[in-house]
């Protein structure tokens, strides 16, 4: 019923762009420190890895549980878990128990930001030109990942 | 409340450890920012009576008011020096992510000069700039260094700038390089940071770019993001960078071979082939759609990440056929900081004169300089950059290495105003010879009529009959609008070409000052021209920017750069290209029998330079051009100038 973000990490260039049409969209500036998702790269001896990283919208999720305020609920509509931003302490428990870090407070307003998947329409699996973000019904997740995992066989076999 | 620019320039100065914060206005009145308001740093701070290795000398990183933001192509800054390998304006556009950043942590601009008295390197986290001591990283490779600087900082996401161990040598054709394969790399102002004990510059930014609709600039990112993607280039761009176009230029006869002695090279897709059989994943710079960058890992040959150009230096310029061992040698030049055409140039050059019996192994310190030998021109790469034996001659570059070699090497170094050229046809391909001819910085990087190449290209791109016929009619109507002739449309056609080069060049000084990669504007065929970039300019700042605006700062920055060349002492015979391309005919292929006439040549000149506003002897900007672009002040300068019989006017 729900759909979720997928990322195929072997299809991102780093180019940043999910960053910065994030915290553009947000917070009308140019920001990725601001944005709910964020490019990691890492360069070692002239290799490198580019994945982005967000809020995964856990089933069962820590931020949500360890809130003191229980600021944190799932939007029925997009399946989201939003902060109620009138409520949020800034206390930065979420922060610390989730293990993805997805979720974090923001510096200039004092609350805790995650991914909200844009109200449904998310923006960054637009504007991301290696189609490396995905926004996929949930249920159909499963087959798609599988199907990825054989990809290289067919490959060889030519198919 | 500043929108788009961030309103401040970082002025460092490394003799006296100053370091001082600058608004931008006003010198974004005249320029949008970028090479723009470079270039009129450069023309009041650094005249002819500094040498490139002074520490008087400047070094100029200029972002644009689009840097940073979600308009593609937003990664592009440039760099500009006084350069050591050409003594007139040097500069270089630099991707990837370190204009973004220094944005990020409120700077547009950052003007270096003076000279520390020991290694350093420069650390700006927003408001705190800190001189640090570069003992930990100077003689490290430009990867090495890099890595070497993130521990340091403790921080993973510090973007750097870097030079490696060819410039602080003070080889003068050695890079500024940033991240995996972004460089400044034309023109040696890796030197020049050398030369001042500037190891590298390391910014972290955690402010915001203002911007004044966002809601509109979103949307019109969306609509090019969108529009780019739809375009037939962008699916072959994006999966194989230029390597496909590369297959298409050797099929055109489009590429040098063995220093420009003949055209014809391999044919059946080798570039792309490398691509597609060792490139691990694409990468690219801030905001790109395109990611026009191979990622390599190849055991034993090379590991690392490269792009566009260099695939033609390391081939056939060299007589290599062998893709793989020359993607090896790029890794090899990209550590040590070697800027990779004119180390090619000058190896093409060795290798003929080898050919030719002009000179022997012992010559070259044993090293064989023999056609395709990649051995022995990494050997060669790191006797440059150590400045050993012959190392040592070239590490001075062409004009120079040409004269101390001798034995008529000076026919076989291929150069414009002592920046060697680009291994692409100059020779005839008429309209890329002037493009080069009247460059500001020697090369056509920014003055080369792309039309032309496109529709040499016409037929060789793989196209079945239909869609040849369709390439055909749609190159003959865009230039012939823009040259105002068919002839435009046919490469060894002088007619036309100046005007062509007019247009490309007035493009590519639009989106050098408000940062656009050229790859995504018209050059490239591509969305982004200056209608686009004046609309978003508009959104950005929350106050109309029309086209007009920006065709006007372009020509400007066109005069001022030439301004500030012929304040050097540049006239109309330093446009030149070289004796070849007028004496010799091509030996084979499509353009077999072809070369230049000086006289048309000459004419096309004339042509130019009365676009320009230019006086047709001198090649100098007219007091009347000066004026029309609000230069006033640097007409008074060049008429003191002449009055003083240090240049000549007219």
């Amino acid at each position: 019923m729900y759909s979720k973000i997928v990322i195929d990490y072997t299809k991102c260039t780093g180019c940043r762009t999910c960053e910065t049409v994030c915290s553009l969209n947000k917070w009308g500036e140019c920001n990725p420190e601001r944005a709910a998702i964020r490019n990691i790269r890492t360069e070692k001896s002239g290799l490198i890895s580019t994945i982005p990283v967000l809020c995964q919208q856990c089933e069962t999720a820590f931020c949500q549980a360890v809130c003191p305020v229980n600021a944190i609920s799932r939007n029925e509509k997009t399946g989201a878990l939003v902060v109620n931003e009138e409520i949020c302490l800034g206390c930065r428990r979420c922060e610390y128990s989730c293990p993805f870090g997805g979720v974090s407070v923001d510096v200039v307003r004092g609350v805790s930001v995650k991914c909200d998947l844009c109200g449904g329409d998310p923006l960054c699996v637009k504007m991301c030109s290696k189609d490396a973000i995905k926004f996929v019904e949930a249920e159909k997740i499963s087959v798609i990942l599988k199907r990825k995992g054989i990809e290289k066989y067919l490959t060889l076999q030519q198919i | 409340m500043w929108f788009l620019s961030v309103g401040k320039i970082l002025f460092v100065d490394l003799t006296n450890g100053i370091i001082s914060k600058e608004p931008l206005a006003p010198y974004n009145e005249l320029f949008f920012g970028g090479k723009g308001i470079n270039t009129k740093i450069m023309y009041d701070k650094v005249g002819p009576e500094v040498k490139p290795f002074d520490p008087d000398n400047v070094i100029a990183f200029g972002t644009g008011p689009l840097t940073g933001t979600p308009l593609p192509g937003s990664g592009k800054m440039d760099v500009s020096t006084k350069s050591p390998e050409t003594n007139i304006l040097g500069s270089a556009a630099m991707g990837g992510f370190f204009g973004p950043e220094l944005k990020f942590a409120g700077y547009d601009h950052l003007v270096i000069t003076g000279k520390a008295n020991k290694p350093v390197y420069l650390y700006i986290e927003n408001d705190y700039v800190e001189i640090r001591d570069g003992i930990n990283v100077w003689g490290k490779d430009t990867l090495t260094a890099q890595e070497i600087i993130r521990d340091e900082l403790n921080d993973p996401e510090v973007q750097i700038v870097t030079i490696g161990p060819a410039a602080e040598k003070l080889v003068v054709f050695s890079t500024v390089h940033h991240a995996l394969s972004n460089t400044a790399s034309r023109t040696g102002i890796g030197a020049v940071m050398g030369s001042k004990n500037l190891k590298a510059v390391a910014v972290r930014g955690t402010k915001g770019i203002k911007i004044a609709e966002p809601e509109k600039f979103l949307a019109i990112s969306q609509k090019i993001n969108y529009d780019i993607r739809q375009t037939p280039q962008h699916k072959e761009w994006s999966e194989l960078g230029v390597t496909k176009l590369i297959d298409y230029y050797y099929n055109a006869d489009y590429g040098p071979v063995n220093n420009a002695q003949s055209y014809v090279w391999d044919k059946n897709w080798p570039c792309s082939t490398l691509c597609i059989k060792y490139s691990y994943q694409r990468y690219g710079c801030f905001n790109c759609p395109i990611h026009c960058m191979e990622c390599y890992n190849v055991e034993g040959v090379g590991v690392g990440v490269m792009s566009c150009q260099p695939y033609l230096e390391i081939t056939s310029r060299i007589g290599n056929h062998d893709y793989k061992a020359g993607m090896g040698l790029m890794m090899h030049c990209q550590r040590l900081g070697i800027e990779n055409i004119t180390a090619m140039a000058l190896t093409s050059m060795l290798m003929e004169m080898r050919q030719r019996g002009l000179i022997t192994d012992k010559d070259t310190d044993g090293i064989p300089m023999e056609w395709g030998n990649i051995d022995s021109v990494i050997k060669l790469m790191y006797k440059i950059a150590n400045r050993e034996g012959i190392g040592n001659i070239l590490a001075d570059g062409m004009v120079p290495a040409a004269k101390a070699i001798g034995r008529g090497a000076e026919y076989y170094a291929h150069h414009t105003k002592g920046l060697p050229h680009y291994a692409l046809n100059q020779h005839s391909f008429v309209g890329q010879g002037l493009g080069t001819a009247i460059a500001p910085r020697g090369d056509y990087v920014r003055t080369s009529p792309d039309l032309e190449c496109c529709s040499g290209l016409v037929g060789h791109m793989g196209e079945d009959e239909q869609g040849e016929k369709e390439n055909r009619a749609y190159y003959d109507e865009k230039i012939t609008q823009v040259a105002g002739s068919i002839k435009g449309t046919i490469p060894t056609e002088y007619e036309g070409k100046a005007k062509m080069v007019a247009y490309a060049a007035d493009h590519n000084n639009a989106c050098d000052q408000t940062s656009v990669c050229k790859w995504l504007t018209p050059f490239f065929d591509m969305p982004i021209d200056i209608n686009i970039q004046a609309e978003a300019l508009t959104y950005g700042f929350g106050k109309e920017v029309i086209t007009e605006d920006i065709l006007t700062a372009s020509r400007r920055l066109e005069t001022l750069v030439r301004a500030y060349n012929c304040r050097e002492g540049i006239t109309r015979r330093d446009d030149n290209l070289p004796e070849r391309y007028f004496k010799e005919e091509i030996p084979s292929g499509i353009y077999k029998g072809f070369k230049q006439d000086r006289a048309k040549f000459e004419q096309t000149l004339d042509e130019y330079y009365t676009l320009r506003g230019w006086d047709l002897k001198t090649g100098v900007p007219t007091r009347e051009t000066l004026e029309k672009f609000g230069l006033q002040d640097v007409a008074d300068d060049l008429e003191k100038r002449a009055r003083n019989h240090l240049i000549r006017l007219t």
